[in-house]
């Protein structure tokens, strides 16, 4: 954690409220990333974003600065995703944005996808919405790791820290839950 | 390295977790696996799909957002707080203030703040339904207060059937002068004997006039003094109006109850819309 962090954190401790949008504007980028692998649509992203960060900021007089906020703030993030996918399932409501075929809405296709040929993109474009619809899909314990390593990008060490659980299972789940979706998309690709 | 093993150091692989040795074994595996490389090839494709997704940005307004959100909490939050604070405060105040008056003002008032305190320490049901408790109580003091009121007229009444009769025989007795005296009492006499079922009190009377005339001597303010039993012949002539005041009370006593039925009712219907109202709430 970098002096000008550790700051912000001390000062948003204190209740300075710009201090702490400072925090927010840091890592909410990740935060909502995190939050829409996990949840498929943009509106509950930004529902479990805010109410993560919410939290966050109640949960700040507690947080100790040897600690890293943002492994802290993934782990709240995810365990606020994890509430949000059970009360959903309790609804029996799994809306999906994410339909076969479609164009996704929450993000644009990167310009260079764009240099292979319209079937490339089609096919492209078709896995990605698999890829994502897959993960929604998946076990919420493989979903974690899939969404912090393949995504965010984290290393197998910090992914343990914010899911609390050891490197090894997180290696064993990573591999089973691309497993998975490799098999799923396998699938679709042959049925088509 | 064969295929299963191969299968399961992919995800290894592909994030560079695996050692030198490692990753020797499992290349070459996938140079000599057709299947094992188009199955690290589809992986590596999958995880790819991804990439765009590491670009995504949160929603612009989103910390904006997030802030109000959390004043809004806040405020909520500090508003509850502070309303408790001003409670213990408040709290602490009386009992601050409830030793200085022992000692300035001594027990008395202190009682009292005691009594405030424990109201002020009661759920608000239960302040609300020891309102309409004493509501009731100043309603029933003020019916209490409406019937002596209500049956002022027949002590009125009696007191002034009294007063006639005090009168009556004031005259009477100014009549009965010493000329009459002998007269009166032999007419008397001839009554009781015409008379036999006269009653030992109508006896006991005539001996009192008796009595009184002979007192005639001593002036008017014996005879006053002693008027009120020499009034009992009058109760005959005036009983047919002391049996119609009792009637009147009655009538009256019947309408007391109605009262203290109504007003019942009325406590009981306040005390049922209050708890209604404390439900709700």
């Amino acid at each position: 954690m970098n002096i000008e962090e550790a700051k912000l954190i001390k000062e948003s401790q204190q209740g300075n409220m710009n201090s702490f949008e400072q925090l927010i504007l840091r890592y909410q980028d990740q935060a909502y990333r995190t939050a829409y692998g996990m949840l498929g649509n943009s509106e509950d992203a930004k529902d479990a974003t805010q109410e993560a960060f919410i939290k966050i900021y109640k949960s700040l007089k507690n947080f100790k600065l040897q600690s890293n906020f943002s492994t802290w703030m993934y782990r709240i993030v995810h365990n606020t995703c994890l509430d949000m996918i059970r009360k959903r399932k309790r609804r029996q409501e799994i809306p999906m944005e994410t339909k076969r075929k479609s164009n996704d809405e929450g993000y644009e296709i990167p310009l260079e996808d764009t240099a292979d040929g319209p079937e490339e993109l089609l096919d492209y474009q078709f896995v990605k919405g698999e890829v994502k619809r897959g993960i929604l899909e998946l076990p919420n314990e493989y979903q974690g790791v899939i969404i912090l390593r393949d995504i965010e990008g984290l290393s197998y060490e910090r992914i343990a820290k914010v899911l609390e659980i050891s490197e090894g299972t997180v290696k064993s789940r990573l591999n089973r839950g691309r497993k998975q979706l490799r098999q799923r998309l396998t699938n679709l690709l042959q049925d088509d | 390295m064969n295929c299963k093993e191969f299968d399961d150091k992919i995800s290894q692989y592909i994030d560079g977790e695996l050692n030198k040795d490692e990753e020797k074994a499992f290349l070459d595996h996938s140079n000599h696996c057709q299947r094992c490389q188009n199955t690290l090839e589809n992986t590596k494709r999958m995880i790819g799909s991804l990439e765009d997704l590491k670009h995504m940005k949160a929603p612009e307004n989103l910390s904006k957002n997030i802030i109000q959100a959390l004043e809004l909490e806040m405020e909520k939050f500090t508003g509850e707080e502070s309303r408790e604070s001003l409670e213990k405060s408040t709290k602490e105040n009386v009992q601050d203030n409830e030793h200085e008056n022992v000692q300035k003002i001594g027990q008395h008032e202190s009682d009292r703040i005691n009594r405030k305190g424990w109201f002020s320490k009661q759920s608000p049901w239960i302040k609300k339904a020891s309102l309409a408790a004493v509501l009731i109580l100043i309603v029933s003091s003020a019916v209490i207060l409406t019937s002596d009121w209500l049956l002022s007229p027949i002590e009125d009444d009696m007191v002034s059937m009294e007063s006639v009769e005090e009168s009556a025989l004031d005259e009477r007795v100014a009549d009965d002068t010493d000329e009459f005296s002998d007269s009166i009492n032999n007419e008397e006499t001839v009554d009781s004997q015409d008379e036999p079922e006269v009653t030992a009190m109508e006896e006991e009377e005539s001996e009192f006039r008796e009595e009184s005339s002979s007192e005639e001597e001593f002036g008017e303010e014996g005879i006053d003094e002693e008027t009120p039993d020499m009034n009992e012949p009058l109760e005959s002539e005036e009983g047919e109006s002391t049996i119609h005041a009792t009637e009147e009370e009655n009538t009256f006593g019947i309408k007391y109850s109605e009262w203290i039925v109504l007003l019942l009712g009325i406590g009981v219907i306040s005390i049922v819309v209050v708890l209604r109202k404390n439900r709700r709430n």
